[in-house]
């Protein structure tokens, strides 16, 4: 297409962030996910009865056929040459007796047509799905004594097939998808798996200190290596490697940590090393650690919500305030210099970091819906196209223009 | 949307609609891991005041580079350097830059105030001075030693939680005046941290409030010992130094601290103070306290070269309890004289004496001059105060003279070329005594100075037989036929309540029986006179002890 077709120029649209797609759901996810290497979106939460929901929504600008959906629509007549809007369709659903909290598809490898979904429910156990056949785990367990908080996995992109979970008794654990769990049963009993590796205070304390979130990351590109990074809800912050088998960095900031990402090399190198980490904080602060000399050390922290050069008029205006919730940092894969942050206003704040390693830019910040947008989640084929569900039960899908 | 998105979507779309269509490969993976469980440790959370200037800097200029924001200050107290460096986040070299512009004197000011003030960490240098401080290595932040973090168990953290609860007591009651109890707390702080520098320190500072000063130099140098470069310890140990006469010392100690800390204003006041006063004082004075006071009243040096002093009173605070007798300190007016033998000063026409009495508190100040009969020329008689345990008589240790008074009846002496104080301790009788003995005469206006209810708290237990000779002597001699027979009366008695009296009494010379015998026989007939009320029993039994039974 021309240039004269479209709208806006490409360099006025950078930073733009375009909503594709949105659609309310019945039940409050906590996770959206691409499902990767497709055009489908896993949202998984749970309703207001109490139960956990796995749902799968295929985005897509073919007008809906009453085959290929379960919920009914109308009939149109296919216009096939018509460029459409992209739709969110709801392609299947699955209600468990366990909410679930938390979910990933890293773990499994990606040479799959339909790569499974690990969960981690209210109940502490972890469960992997063939979303396919959703009606019953591959495997459950019962991975922590509480609440599975989060998870994450390299499994899809290097060395081994490991993921981490962090739960509300304060530990972090590590586990590997080859394992098995006879020992721990089937998730109906009360024994724990045996993980990998446990990190966790040896104190036992009466109110530990849960993890919020957690990341995995490759050092150098080796494959023994592996940095944990864990955010807890009294601000610790701490970044382990597995293969010194010692917490290499660890810090507090503060406030509760919601969410933590180790930025990614761009594709093409090392796969999956990072250079950078960036945290945020439920009081409205991004705080960004760079790994100089294989040491982190600490560049800038600021207030998302404080601006100084704000894109648009908007968003001063209607500034939710400057200790809003960061809910979610995510690099945007392919271009991993640019950071969105989405905080409890429903704005998402993008960022772009400079070559000295500091928070150089703030390429805008828009309003993508009305309350916080809780899961961030970014396309890996499709360079911009995030997925996210906000507090609202509302799935939203946008395009960030870079 | 525009349609160049639209276009893209569309043709991602198409290319992943189905999934990726790769047949399931079974891809080899590295073995699984070793189990390895890592203990986390506790993370102090960085503190408020830093953090929140930390985040204010940034967030006003957002491009600074990180030397601005510096030292992500990780209160874990990392024993080791590198720990301090990595626990930073900073690189090693941009960690011991931001120690370049790490601000002494304003971190002294600040724990000075702080010291004054009392506040919870009296000499850490870490909280207050933020941003410009990066952690300090030395892994005893004062206040914040919670050791259960990075230090290896070395203290049992509860105890040294407790010993900085004491301190936190002391430090409370200290800012109230109320010193004493201050120090309890302190004592007891050091007893469960005894490695922690500060809390000496503290104390000593209480110490000298009190003008304790001996104690306190000694509390100083134990906080020393456990940090030597310790600006404060070296300062208040030369004030207690010049306090208690020790110039020199005092001056080196101020001199140690300002090379550790030249600007230190504190100190080089006192340094000042001393410069000054020393030029009013003699090569040989050892006990000299409040140089600086000498000056004023100075005479001008006559033949003997004289140093006075002023005796300063004061008031112990009323909260105090007498249990720990408080040294008041008042400075003794003090003329030091040469010992000349022939001077005329030792003439008795124009002897002076000292009469330096702690035993009450009773402000009255006096003008007094030690008359040394000594052979050594010590300057001053330094007396203790009386519940505390007399020293030899040779040695004197050096303390602030406290105000004397005088018993009732220090005025009564009728001879007017002397000015006699009676004793209160073993040592003043002992220096009058030598000076009197000569005369007989003199030596009876000075016996009857002291009461006869004093002689067994005068003597305590170094009572010697010379001493009971002359007395007897002048008993007999004088008593006998000028004074009331009660008062003689009085006077045995009390004498035999001396400690160790039938020691002494061994030593009788032949003299001394007859003059006793002579005493009782006088008593005797004494009996049934309307003045005494003693009876024939009592003299029965006071013969007995005096260990005569024939009178």
């Amino acid at each position: 297409m021309t240039s004269a077709a479209g709208s806006l120029r490409e360099g006025d649209r950078k930073g733009k962030v375009t909503q594709v797609a949105s659609k309310p759901i019945p039940f409050t996810a906590f996770q959206a996910l691409w499902v990767p290497g497709t055009t489908r979106i896993c949202a998984l939460g749970s309703n207001d009865s109490g139960f956990g929901i796995i749902q799968l929504y295929n985005l897509t600008s073919n007008p809906p056929s009453p085959s290929s959906s379960k919920k009914p629509t109308t009939a149109t007549t296919p216009a096939p040459t018509k460029q459409q809007q992209p739709r969110l369709v709801l392609q299947s659903e699955a209600e468990k007796k366990i909410q679930f909290k938390s979910g990933t598809f890293r773990a499994s490898p990606r040479s799959s047509t339909l790569p499974h979904l690990l969960t981690g429910d209210f109940e502490g156990r972890v469960g992997l799905w063939d979303l396919s056949r959703a009606e019953v785990p591959v495997w459950m367990f019962r991975a922590h004594e509480d609440v599975v908080n989060c998870m994450d996995g390299v499994g899809s992109r290097t060395g081994r097939p490991e993921f981490v979970t962090g739960g509300r008794d304060g530990t972090v654990k590590l586990w590997d998808m080859r394992q098995d769990h006879k020992a721990a049963g089937s998730g109906t009993g009360t024994a724990l798996g045996k993980p990998l590796s446990t990190m966790a205070s040896l104190k036992k304390q009466v109110d530990g200190h849960d993890v919020w979130c957690v990341n995995m990351g490759v050092g150098q590109g080796t494959d023994d290596e592996m940095l944990v990074v864990a955010g807890y809800d009294n601000g610790d912050l701490r970044v382990m490697d597995l293969r010194m088998g010692q917490a290499v960095f660890e810090t507090n900031l503060q406030h509760g940590i919601c969410s933590v990402e180790l930025s990614p090399r761009p594709q093409g190198t090392s796969l999956s090393s990072f250079s950078s980490l960036v945290a945020t904080t439920l009081e409205g602060s991004m705080h960004v650690f760079d790994l100089v000399d294989g040491q982190f050390k600490a560049t800038t922290s600021t207030s998302a919500g404080s601006n100084t050069t704000a894109m648009t008029e908007e968003v001063l205006a209607v500034q939710s305030g400057d200790d809003s919730t960061l809910w979610q940092v995510r690099h945007v894969p392919q271009r991993p210099d640019i950071v969105a942050v989405t905080d409890g206003g429903g704005y998402m704040h993008l960022y772009e970091q400079g070559d000295e390693k500091t928070l150089s830019k703030q390429l805008g910040s828009h309003k993508l819906a009305e309350q916080g947008i809780l899961s961030l989640d970014f396309n890996e084929d499709m360079e911009g196209l995030f997925v996210g569900c906000d507090l609202d039960n509302t799935l939203r899908v946008g395009m960030l223009h870079l | 949307m525009d349609a160049l998105t639209l276009q893209k979507l569309a043709q991602w779309e198409q290319a992943h609609a189905s999934g990726n269509k790769k047949p399931l490969t079974a891809k080899e993976y590295p073995p699984m891991r070793s189990c390895q469980d890592i203990t986390l440790k506790d993370i102090q959370p960085i503190q408020l005041t830093q953090k929140k200037a930390r985040i204010e800097a940034v967030s006003a200029q957002e491009k600074k580079a990180s030397e601005q924001t510096t030292s992500p200050v990780t209160s874990t107290s990392p024993s080791t350097t590198s720990e301090a460096i990595k626990s930073s986040g900073l690189s090693r070299k941009a960690y011991y830059e931001s120690w370049d512009k790490f601000d002494v004197d304003k971190a002294l000011e600040d724990f000075e105030r702080d010291d004054k003030r009392s506040s919870a960490k009296p000499s850490s240098i870490s909280t207050n001075s933020t941003k410009t401080a990066p952690k300090p290595l030395l892994s005893k932040p004062t206040g914040a030693t919670a050791a259960d973090q990075v230090e290896p168990a070395t203290m049992p953290s509860d105890s040294v939680a407790a010993a900085n609860a004491e301190k936190e007591k002391g430090n409370e009651l200290f800012k109230k005046g109320l010193y004493v109890k201050a120090i309890e707390h302190y004592s007891a702080s050091m007893a469960l941290d005894p490695s922690n520098s500060v809390l000496p320190i503290n104390r000593a500072m209480a110490l000298l409030k009190l003008e304790r000063f001996a104690e306190a130099e000694r509390d100083c140098t134990l906080g020393l010992k456990l940090d030597s470069k310790n600006v404060k310890a070296l300062w208040r140990r030369g004030i207690a130094r010049r306090s208690l006469g020790r110039v020199d010392e005092a001056k080196k100690d101020f001199e140690t601290a300002l090379t550790i800390d030249p600007v230190n204003k504190a100190v080089k006041e006192e340094l000042a103070k001393l410069k000054q006063g020393s030029t009013t004082t003699t090569p040989s004075s050892t006990a000299k306290p409040s140089a600086t006071k000498a000056s004023a009243t100075a005479t001008t040096p006559s033949k003997p070269v004289a140093k006075s002093t002023t005796a300063k009173k004061q008031e112990s605070p009323a909260s105090e309890s007498s249990k720990p007798p408080v040294i008041s300190s008042k400075r003794v007016l003090i003329k030091e004289v040469e010992n000349d033998e022939d001077s005329e000063l030792f003439s008795l026409g124009s002897t002076k004496r000292i009469a330096a009495e702690p035993k009450s508190t009773t402000p009255t100040a006096s003008k007094v001059t030690p008359v040394e009969a000594a052979p050594k020329p010590v300057a001053v008689e330094v007396v203790k105060p009386t519940p505390s345990p007399t020293p030899a008589p040779t040695s004197a240790p050096v303390t602030p003279l406290t105000k004397p008074t005088t018993p009732p009846t220090t005025t009564s002496t009728s001879n007017p070329r002397t000015n006699m104080v009676a004793p209160s301790t073993t040592l003043d009788f002992q220096r009058d005594w030598k000076s009197y003995s000569k005369n007989n005469e003199l030596l009876y206006q000075y016996i009857k100075l002291i009461q006869p209810e004093a002689l067994p708290g005068i003597f305590k237990s170094s009572f010697e037989s010379d001493y009971l000779s002359s007395m007897l002597t002048v008993f007999r001699t004088f008593y006998i036929p000028s004074e009331d027979p009660q008062l003689l009366y009085r006077s045995l008695v009390n004498l035999g309540k001396v400690q160790r009296f039938d020691m002494t009494l061994m030593f009788m010379t032949g003299t001394d029986k007859k003059d006793l015998v002579s005493i009782l026989q006088h008593l005797a007939s004494h009996v049934n006179d309307s003045t005494t009320t003693y009876s024939q029993q009592d003299l029965a039994a006071l013969a007995s002890k005096f260990k005569t039974t024939n009178y």
